[in-house]
């Protein structure tokens, strides 16, 4: 078992989580949408696993490489 | 087989029968590298040896080797050989899809790899055959480089001259460089291995840097795995100093193939055409609806490229750095391009420093191999923010734009969708007085010197501020501009050749791949400068 850490790829506004905790995720998943530069960005789960703790609340701006969420793998 | 030292060796005026049996003796110790012991240690670690490396990338049989013989020998005072170890370095020339290549790699179970105590070097041969014939120049490199030992042995410390590179430099204005890095490479080794025009690592097991973890224990205090310090999560992910990463050692050897299949033998030399059988005027059906009618959504722009390429056939470089912008090889009508696509899916597609980077990079190698350029834009402008700001993101796109409007190859641009500010100026470039430019747009363009809500909010700034219902006036300001935002607007002012289906874009870049073939052969003459890593 090891954390997998989901930074989020730019700065911008958390719209969507798509994942609550406990949600089982395959890669490929849509876990959150960021809007940034105008355009809704799909993050993607990049692993399978369990999500384990979201730090991203929706209405909230985020930082490039701030984390977003842990998912167990 | 080890040496025989009682074997008597072949001496002038012995019979010629008994020096071709001492050829093939020595021949067969060389092959032998660095022993059984050491070759086993080499296939634990999952490696191929530096020969059965060169024989996965050559057609079979077509390997003529320089110096097979050269390594360190002793004779005793009779003449007869008693011991003999090859020297650290295989290479020659061979044929790859019957194409002429010079192609080399270190030995890494001599020494490993570092230089003997005998001189066996790319330098002495390979390096200037494929300079002399003009052909593609592959490097398989595993070697650690400088070794403390070797000053002891030679009783100094050099001073670095800076020899040893200058016929790198040459080769990289001259004929195709791709390097495999095959394992831990550092040093002098390492720097080779990126004085290329294509690089690729093996995941998991090929690390670059400049010194390995001791030494970097040693001088800072870091203590780092050699997987952790220049492995491809390092170098192809996140630095992007390599460009692209393999599964496995065969799948390199392919990636090295692919790469040098797009370009020419040599910069004075425009790339063959080859019969792909997709036709040119294949109306591809799904472009008409790939982008989404909400300008927020993504769609999949390598599967856009896809669509409109020979036969789908898109060879990616630097896939993993610098996201927001896609670089590679295809053909159209068989004729090699350099593709240049944006990723709304990664930072909405915007160019910040790296991007901005990967495409100066990436139109410099174009502009020295005669390929043209097609750009697929969906730009939003610059991105913004103070991560992108600590990127250098202007001057690096400042650097883009320059290295786009100096490229003479030309290019034709599909505006898919955004093309903002600056950022967007670096594809354009039209009006160039050497380049046939051809911009076209889709229906869903859109473009300008910057989107309208951000220039609402900073042009409009006071007098929205002023009105009794500030919100409202905003939207009503940006209700009026959307209007001059339909791209027919900028059609009527000549700022695209035309308008398109989208389904028309294959037919109309395999016209301009066609037509700019008498304006590549004129600049494959001209004298290129080295295309920098």
């Amino acid at each position: 078992m090891a954390d997998h850490q989901v930074n989020s790829p730019m700065t911008g506004q958390v719209i969507e989580i798509s994942v609550e905790v406990g949600q089982s995720v395959a890669e490929g998943d849509l876990l959150i949408v960021i809007e940034s530069m105008k355009m809704e960005n799909e993050i993607f789960s990049e692993v399978n696993g369990t999500v384990t703790s979201i730090e991203a609340e929706e209405d909230r701006n985020v930082s490039e490489e701030n984390l977003l969420m842990t998912i167990e793998i | 087989m080890p040496i025989d030292p009682n074997r008597e060796t072949w001496k002038p005026g012995m019979p010629w029968e008994r020096a071709l049996e001492d050829i093939d003796y020595i021949t067969a110790l060389g092959q032998e590298m660095g022993g059984a012991e050491r070759i086993d240690r080499q296939h634990t670690g999952g490696r191929y040896t530096v020969r059965e490396r060169v024989e996965k990338m050559l057609d079979k049989g077509s390997f003529i080797e320089y110096g097979p013989m050269i390594g360190a020998a002793e004779y005793d005072d009779d003449g007869n050989l008693v011991e003999f170890s090859p020297g650290a370095y295989v290479m020659g020339l061979g044929e790859i899809d019957g194409r002429p290549v010079a192609i080399g790699g270190d030995d890494f179970t001599i020494s490993g790899g570092s230089p003997h105590n005998i001189r066996k070097h790319p330098t002495d041969f390979m390096q200037p055959l494929a300079s002399q014939y003009g052909i593609p120049y592959i490097q398989l490199v595993e070697g650690v480089g400088h070794s403390a030992k070797s000053d002891e042995a030679k009783g100094h410390m050099g001073l670095p001259d800076g020899a040893l590179w200058w016929r790198g430099i040459e080769l990289l204005k001259k004929v195709p460089v791709a390097a495999g890095i095959m394992g831990s490479v550092a040093g002098a080794p390492a720097a080779f291995a990126l004085m290329s025009h294509f690089t690729v690592m093996v995941k998991g097991q090929s690390q670059i840097f400049p010194s390995g973890p001791p030494v970097v224990k040693r001088a800072i205090g870091e203590d780092l795995d050699k997987e952790e310090l220049g492995g491809y999560k390092m170098h192809v992910h996140e630095s992007g100093q390599v460009d692209n990463v393999a599964d496995s050692e065969e799948e390199a050897f392919e990636q090295i193939k692919q790469f040098i299949s797009y370009l020419p033998n040599t910069t004075n030399d425009v790339a063959p055409r080859v019969e792909t059988g997709d036709p040119p005027d294949r109306r591809p059906e799904e472009l008409l609806n790939i982008i989404p009618p909400n300008r927020k959504r993504s769609y999949d722009p390598r599967k856009l490229i896809k669509l409109v390429v020979d036969n789908g056939d898109f060879f990616e470089m630097r896939r993993h750095w610098a996201g927001a912008l896609i670089t590679g090889f295809a053909r159209l009508d068989g004729y090699s391009v350099g593709v240049i696509g944006s990723d709304p899916m990664f930072m909405a597609g915007a160019m910040d420093g790296w991007a901005a980077e990967k495409y100066a990079h990436f139109v410099d190698l174009c502009d020295a191999f005669n390929l043209p350029v097609v750009i697929f834009l969906d730009m939003p402008g610059f991105m913004l923010g103070s991560h992108s700001e600590r990127k250098a993101t202007m001057r690096r796109g400042v650097r883009a734009l320059i290295a786009s409007a100096e490229a003479e190859v030309p290019k034709i641009e599909f505006n898919v969708r955004k093309a903002y500010g600056v950022a967007a100026d670096a594809a354009h470039s039209l009006g160039h007085p050497n380049g046939l430019n051809l911009r076209f747009g889709w229906p869903a363009g859109e473009w300008g010197g910057i989107p309208i809500e951000g220039g609402v909010a900073a042009a409009y700034r006071r007098e929205i501020e002023n009105a009794p219902d500030p919100e409202a006036h905003r939207s009503m300001i940006e209700e009026r501009l959307l209007k001059l935002r339909s791209p027919f607007r900028a059609a009527h002012k000549g700022d695209v050749v035309d308008l398109i289906d989208p389904r028309e874009t294959r037919r109309l870049a395999c016209r301009f791949v066609k037509l700019a073939q008498p304006m590549l052969e004129k600049l494959a003459q001209k004298p290129k400068r080295a295309v920098r890593p």
